[in-house]
């Protein structure tokens, strides 16, 4: 089971930010074990690691991390255990996927919307492959795959495939149609790998 | 033509680095890769704002993006980079025409980006060819078409084209963090101040002014042009003269830290008076807050004489659904009632910028003193919000509201002491319970000077002397009634004690027959101001109810000088002549009423319980 840990050391902020729905089931989350929330964390290397070692998704607010002086550390320790790692804040004006989508710069209260508890649960069921696009577009998030493929596909230039073009600008146009479970885009991120690695060599 | 092309490496490779074939058309690229860091990652607004400050951007004819300029591409964060430009006016660049390279259509790009408008603004393009030849015939078009040098800034800002840019970006997303906190409004009536301040204060160029947020509110609502222009025909904001520096403001607000501790701090130094604040920390629980503003007030309440009070204290005063499932009203009101409770004579001023807050406004102007004596403030200070919208003149006039506001709570603050001295006089004395009356009265007034006020009090401060001296004494005529001078001697009446003395060495009287009685009346003037004056008695002073008693007491049972007793004797006239001319304005003042109490009425009742006093000092 994929379990996420989310820090916050205002618990209000939650109350103020989320719905009452949201927020039930945000605890039913809590209470199957998917999600623990914390408002410390140990701020020595060893005894955060340790901390940290028993999940694979983190989400911190970022004034808490600037607060104590661990934000460098906290990074490293995600990054060497190829953790997601969300850091999210109220001053964050623009939602931003880093590091090959596993870690996402968010504003608080696009954080704590209902994105947040569907998201934990189908992470934790093992249920989604992208959780942070999840996080950030909803049912939305395989609109953004096309998105940015056909982006990649266009920028290729003279290798332009108008017919690979046409049956996304289908897909795309038929997005908000078709339900998510049956547009299968299993393929797309292989695809988006090697058109981000073809561009990079022209 | 100079062209600055913005990327992290998704535009086509011709545009990222100068080539021989455009050098050969008089074009010159400048390829600057837009690359965000992958540790210490800034805030993007931030990090746009810092990066393109170094680019000279007014160098340029024509800016080409992409649509997205971070890793995802449908954050389309190019079109917030072209946001950027288009609301700095100190890059001098909000004509230069800006082409985006992409793939989708402009209906695409409205659908899908928040932003997307931008792409239907003026001098903004679209394309989604690649070939340098294509791009070629784009760029001579853009620049025959819309050169930036057709515009002065003035201009185009003024200039239907940009104001109807302005519209499509009303899309602009406060962050989470201002819309619960209002603290952009902090930080814009901050801003405002600090404007219109002679010697603006070194703030720094904060980060909340490389948002985009704050750069469209300020572009839409603040436009520097307009402040310059009002500046012209008016004044800048001065310090508060004539504040005595024993005065003492205190700021409650958890947004003390952006700015306004500095603001204020900077405002009291010049004008004098002293200043200190709260320091709120965010991460206090609501339990925590109130115990820890409460211990502050209770500190620092001895030698405060005015409260700037922020209703919305915590993050659950923004979440109404929370305050009514759990009973409770704002944590301001909480402090309020606190402070009230301190002393109920304290001055407090409610700042606050929220809308919400603002509907409060005439309630809380209206309330002074409720039955429980503990809730009423003195003023209503509106922190301006960019959304008000407010011009120049408003936001100057705001100021004032504030000067004014000040003054007036110093003013009363005085009223503090008489509500301390009250509650001294209590523990040694059963009569002063009258005298509450003049302290709330006044408190209502909110130093309003209302006459009718004015009058009641001088009345209940009067009548109290008076009452409580004919309660005690009593005048008994002794000597020849035609001479001169005459011996007065009165029993202190409840003691049975005799007390003598020759009252005619400050007391004369001038008669008036009226008719054929042979009573003498007192009518004009009781006393002799000029000590040199020779006495001038010659008519009888008639034993009840009249001044006669009381100034006697006055001087010979209490032994106050002639200064002291003018502080009741002058009121005094004024309310006789109140009393004869109803509808007659009074002149008096509440300095001369504090006056009266402190020099008369205290100093008569601590006599009449030097004993209960001094024992109570030792206990």
């Amino acid at each position: 089971m994929n379990k996420t840990l989310i820090l916050d050391d205002r618990l209000e902020r939650r109350n103020v930010l989320m719905k009452d729905k949201d927020t039930v089931e945000l605890n039913n989350c809590v209470n199957k074990g998917w999600l623990t929330f914390i408002t410390e964390l140990p701020t020595s290397r060893d005894e955060l690691e340790k901390v940290l070692t028993n999940y694979s998704m983190i989400a911190i607010h970022r004034s808490w991390m600037v607060d104590h002086g661990v934000e460098n550390l906290i990074e490293e320790i995600i990054r060497r255990n190829n953790d997601y790692y969300i850091v999210y804040s109220g001053g964050i004006s623009q939602n931003l996927l880093l590091n090959g989508r596993m870690r996402l710069n968010m504003n608080a209260a696009s954080f704590y919307s209902e994105n947040l508890p569907v998201m934990i649960k189908r992470y934790a069921t093992g249920e989604t492959t992208q959780p942070l696009l999840e996080l950030l577009y909803g049912m939305s998030w395989k609109l953004a795959l096309l998105l940015e493929y056909r982006n990649l596909i266009w920028l290729g230039g003279s290798e332009y495939d108008y017919d690979k073009e046409y049956d996304l600008r289908v897909l795309i146009a038929d997005n908000a149609r078709i339900p998510n479970e049956q547009l299968s885009l299993d393929w797309i991120e292989r695809e988006i790998q090697k058109e981000k690695y073809n561009f990079t060599l022209l | 033509m100079n062209i600055l092309v913005l990327h992290r490496d998704n535009v086509p490779l011709s545009l990222r680095s100068q080539t021989p074939f455009w050098e050969s058309k008089d074009v010159f690229i400048t390829s600057h890769p837009f690359v965000l860091p992958q540790t210490d990652v800034p805030d993007y607004d931030t990090f746009v704002s810092d990066e393109l400050d170094k680019l000279e951007l007014y160098k340029y004819d024509l800016f080409v993006l992409p649509l997205d300029l971070s890793e995802s591409y449908m954050e389309y964060t190019g079109l917030r980079v072209a946001a950027h430009i288009r609301l700095t006016p100190k890059w001098r660049s909000l004509t230069t025409p800006i082409l985006f390279l992409c793939i989708e259509k402009v209906e695409d790009i409205v659908r899908f980006a928040s932003l997307g408008e931008i792409v239907n603004s003026y001098s903004v393009f679209c394309s989604s060819r690649t070939e340098q030849d294509d791009l070629l015939k784009c760029f001579y078009y853009i620049d025959k078409s819309y050169s930036k040098t057709k515009w002065s800034i003035e201009d185009f800002t003024n200039s239907p084209e940009y104001q109807s840019f302005l519209l499509r970006m009303r899309c602009i997303q406060a962050p989470a963090n201002y819309a619960s906190h209002h603290s952009l409004a902090n930080e814009w009536a901050i801003m405002r101040w600090n404007d219109m301040m002679t010697n603006h204060i070194s703030m720094g160029e904060k980060d909340f002014t490389k948002m985009l947020y704050y750069k469209y509110l300020r572009t839409t609502y603040g436009n520097g042009q307009q402040l310059n222009k009002w500046r012209r025909d008016n004044p800048y904001i001065e310090k508060i003269a004539g504040i005595d520096s024993t005065k003492r403001l205190i700021l409650i607000d958890d947004e003390w830290e952006k700015g306004w501790s500095d603001i204020l701090s900077y405002i009291a130094s010049v004008s004098g008076y002293q200043f200190d604040y709260c320091k709120i920390d965010k991460k206090w629980d609501r339990t925590t807050l109130i115990r820890e503003v409460k211990q502050f007030v209770s500190d620092n309440d001895h030698h405060t004489d005015c409260y700037l009070l922020d209703l919305r204290l915590h993050d659950t005063d923004f979440d109404e659904t929370y305050l009514k499932q759990n009973k409770l009203r704002l944590s301001g009101y909480d402090i309020l009632d606190y402070i009230k409770s301190c002393n109920k004579a304290n001055p407090i001023i409610i700042f606050s910028a929220s809308n919400k807050v603002w509907n409060l406004k005439n309630a809380v102007r209206s309330i002074g003193v409720s039955s429980n004596n503990n809730e009423g403030a003195i003023d209503y200070v509106l922190k301006e919000t960019p959304e008000s919208a407010l011009k120049a003149t408003e936001s100057y006039k705001l100021y004032c509201d504030f000067v004014n506001s000040i003054r007036i709570s110093f003013k009363l603050s005085e009223l503090k002491k008489i509500v301390v001295k009250q509650r001294e006089l209590t523990k040694i004395s059963d009569n002063v319970e009258p005298l509450n009356e003049f302290v709330n009265l006044a408190i209502l007034d909110k130093g309003k000077n209302n006459n009718s006020m004015l009058k009641s009090c001088l009345m209940t401060l009067m009548t109290f002397v008076e009452d409580y001296i004919k309660d005690r004494f009593e005048l008994i005529e002794t000597g020849d009634k035609n001479a001169k001078r005459i011996q007065l001697t009165w029993t202190k009446s409840y003691s049975n004690t005799t007390i003598n003395g020759d009252v005619t060495k400050h007391v004369f009287v001038k008669r008036k027959q009226i008719e054929s009685s042979s009573r003498y009346y007192i009518e004009d003037s009781y006393y002799s101001e000029d000590p040199t004056e020779p006495m001038d008695l010659y008519g009888k002073i008639s034993s009840k109810g009249d001044i006669g008693i009381l100034l006697s007491v006055l001087y010979i049972q209490y032994r106050f000088n002639d200064h002291d007793i003018n502080t009741f004797f002058l009121p005094l006239k004024r309310k006789r002549n109140a009393i004869s001319h109803e509808s007659k304005k009074i002149s008096l003042s509440y300095d001369e009423l504090y006056d009266f109490y402190f020099k008369i009425i205290v100093p008569i009742i601590e006599h009449d319980n030097k004993n209960v006093f001094k024992n109570k000092k030792n206990e």
